[in-house]
């Protein structure tokens, strides 16, 4: 029902989006000492989660 | 599928459509004057204006009629690969952008020399220009076979009966699909060579607007059509309700295999080695407007596209449902069945126009992205060197012409003979695996080295061409996908894991750059690279407020300000300003950026020279809003 698809695109594309966003800011080209930068890292975090969320209410909804 | 649908109104909007956009492209002629205008539009532009023009893009040539067939057959999970662009956001967002903004590449190429050296530039210039010239002919190729199905020769065959062209000759060249090639291209042509950069995003703009429109106007008249959202609902069976397809055991539409080839290959492609798109990202007026963009396009407006490329297919399976239309319909053919059995004379016509406006804000891009590498790529750094820059945006107009013509000799090509485009679309498989790997490793690998580059690019690219020979060497990748479906959804994933071996192994052989030459080319080095565009240390802790002045003349090369605003802006001396007309829904059409100076105007002005008024098209005495950049 969808959930093996779920797990794996939020899983393997979560490594490489979680990955990609400690590269960059361990690398220094973003810092969450920055007012704008920290903004855009939340920004970030939160359209993943929110992609993930539409995703889960998607599913349970075509459940129902 | 050569009947002709529509009514005379039907074609009277789409006529006046052609002519609208022709005519509003060559407006923004009078705003090139520079090869920087032509082919970045004098870096000026706000995100929403970029954002939008971006989706048109995004939306291709074929998409209505792609993405209504996968709705069709497949429902709601046709909308997985407009879905799932987010991954690559960071990477994008906080490395790459800001290296190619900052770093003042004009191109892909260009950033392969700086970055390696300049055997992977040429490497580079053959992998993208071979790929973009057939893209452009693909995309009249399919443009053509597109407005052939919903148009079919209304006009065209007189045409060819008052030029006397032999009907063989006529059909050897690809028949009315040819014929609605050539209009498309002379009307991308003209707007193009004259208005570049801007009048490609003008146009896009307003036709991403409208693909939206029609998309979403379709959805709402089928829904109402078939009497209601819970009719409509009840109508798609369960299996077409949900957001994936099955993981592996359909060959035609995997999730993991559209997940590998179209995350990892396509949308990965799309944000890291398009040139067209990297060219609209410069485009913007800040790094900052640049990343607002990339966050409206795939939080916003990638979701919205989904839903308006796909809606036929989802209307058409309700309605297949209910018996309205056979349940073996031709899934290619159902975007223009549920058009004309939901719409009305008119609104088919919109319908129609938005299809051209899709198949168009491609095509043009290219266009523009193409001329742009022929010139920054291999006219100015090897043909003819050392020449002003009017010399140099008149050959950009000429390469304008003539990739849209070479693009259009490439039509009658594909229409004749399948292999070409098989092959061009084998050539895009194996080449775009080993630039996704270069570009990648390069701004994240000090240690990555100019030959590794080299390499990635060319064994890359004939590991991937070796598995279109051999296939069983993508057994290994495949994930349970059957074959031969799954070879082709999997050689992305195959195409990177072997370029990015050949990359580790020929780093660890060859010596790396020393890390002086690599300023600005690599994530670590990007606030360095900020302060060199600048020219001094970035001033963008606090943002400041935005400022309302009126705009003076004087003798200066900066902009002056009066205290009170440089206070209120959080701006020193040295920072960079943008100077913009007061109306925000210009986008930044009439606009500069310059460098303050001492705050020593008068309360509530803002000096700037003569030919600084000039390139911004702004007038003295007029009001301006003014923000500090950094």
């Amino acid at each position: 029902m969808n959930w093996l698809q779920l797990a794996y695109e939020y899983g393997v594309g979560g490594l490489f989006f979680f990955i990609t966003v400690y590269l960059c800011f361990r690398e220094g080209c973003s810092s969450l000492d920055h007012p704008v930068e920290r903004r855009t890292f939340w920004i970030l975090l939160l359209g993943y989660i929110g992609y993930l969320g539409v995703h889960v209410i998607w599913i349970l909804l075509v459940r129902q | 599928m050569t009947e002709v649908h529509g009514t005379p109104l039907d074609y009277g909007i789409i006529f006046f459509y052609f002519l609208f956009v022709l005519g509003f492209g060559s407006i923004f002629g009078r705003y090139t004057r520079s090869t920087r205008d032509f082919f970045f539009s004098g870096q000026r532009f706000s995100w929403w204006l970029i954002a939008f023009s971006c989706i048109a893009t995004v939306v291709g040539s074929y998409s209505f009629i792609k993405y209504s067939s996968r709705g069709f057959v497949y429902g709601l999970s046709s909308s997985m690969t407009y879905l799932n662009d987010w991954f690559v956001a960071p990477l994008f967002m906080l490395g790459w952008l800001p290296i190619i903004y900052f770093s003042r590449v004009s191109s892909i190429p260009e950033y392969f020399e700086k970055r390696f050296n300049r055997p992977a530039r040429i490497m580079a210039i053959i992998f993208i220009m071979l790929y973009m010239v057939g893209y452009i002919g693909i995309n009249f190729y399919t443009l053509g076979v597109a407005l052939k199905a919903v148009l079919g020769d209304i006009g065209v065959e007189s045409v060819r009966q008052a030029f006397h062209i032999p009907p063989e000759f006529y059909q050897s060249l690809g028949g009315h699909a040819f014929a609605w090639a050539v209009v498309i291209a002379i009307i991308c042509a003209i707007y193009v060579t004259a208005g570049g950069q801007t009048a490609v995003i003008m146009t896009d703009l307003l036709q991403g607007f409208l693909l939206l429109i029609a998309g979403f106007a379709l959805l709402f008249l089928g829904v109402y059509y078939l009497g209601g959202w819970e009719r409509f609902w009840s109508g798609l069976p369960v299996t077409h309700r949900l957001p994936f397809s099955s993981f592996n055991s359909d060959p035609a539409f995997p999730h993991v295999g559209i997940f590998w080839q179209d995350l990892f290959g396509s949308t990965m492609a799309f944000y890291f080695v398009n040139q067209g798109l990297i060219m609209r990202f410069l485009a913007c007026k800040s790094v900052k407007d640049g990343r607002k963009a990339v966050i409206a396009v795939i939080l916003v407006l990638m979701p919205l596209a989904a839903i308006a490329v796909s809606s036929a297919g989802w209307i058409g399976r309700a309605m297949a449902s209910f018996g309205i239309i056979p349940q073996d319909t031709d899934p290619k053919k159902i975007f223009v069945i549920v058009s004309e059995l939901v719409t009305r004379p008119g609104i088919f016509g919109l319908i129609l126009a938005a299809l051209t406006a899709a198949l168009m804000s491609t095509v043009d891009t290219l266009i523009n992205a193409v001329s742009a590498i022929a010139v920054n790529d291999i006219w100015r750094p090897f043909v003819v060197k050392n020449r002003d820059d009017r010399y140099y945006l008149k050959w950009a107009r000429i390469f304008s012409l003539f990739f849209a013509l070479l693009g259009l000799c490439l039509v009658p090509l594909y229409a004749s003979f399948k292999s070409i485009y098989e092959a061009h679309a084998a050539f895009t498989a194996a080449s775009t695996p080993p630039l996704i790997v270069a570009v990648i490793l390069g701004m994240t690998w000090k240690r990555y080295t100019p030959w590794a580059a080299f390499w990635t690019l060319l064994g890359g690219g004939m590991a991937v061409a070796i598995s279109i020979k051999w296939p069983v060497l993508i057994y290994p990748f495949l994930h349970g996908i059957p074959t031969p479906g799954g070879f082709i959804y999997m050689r992305a994933l195959y195409g990177l894991i072997t370029s990015g071996a050949i990359a580790v192994i020929v780093t660890y052989l060859t010596r790396p750059k020393l890390d002086s030459e690599l300023t600005g080319y690599i994530i670590s080095t990007i606030a360095r690279a900020k302060e060199l565009f600048k020219g001094g240390p970035p001033n963008d802790r606090e943002p400041g407020k935005k400022m309302l002045l009126t705009l003076c003349e004087a003798e200066t090369e900066e902009g002056i300000l009066d205290p009170k605003a440089m206070d209120a802006m959080k701006a020193r001396p040295g920072d960079l300003i943008y100077v913009n007309d007061r109306r925000w829904w210009t986008g930044g059409l009439r606009s500069i950026h310059v460098k303050a100076g001492e705050p020593e105007a008068r309360s509530g002005e803002i000096l700037l020279s003569r030919s600084k008024i000039e390139e911004s098209r702004l007038r003295p005495g007029e009001k301006v809003r003014v923000e500090k950049i950094f």
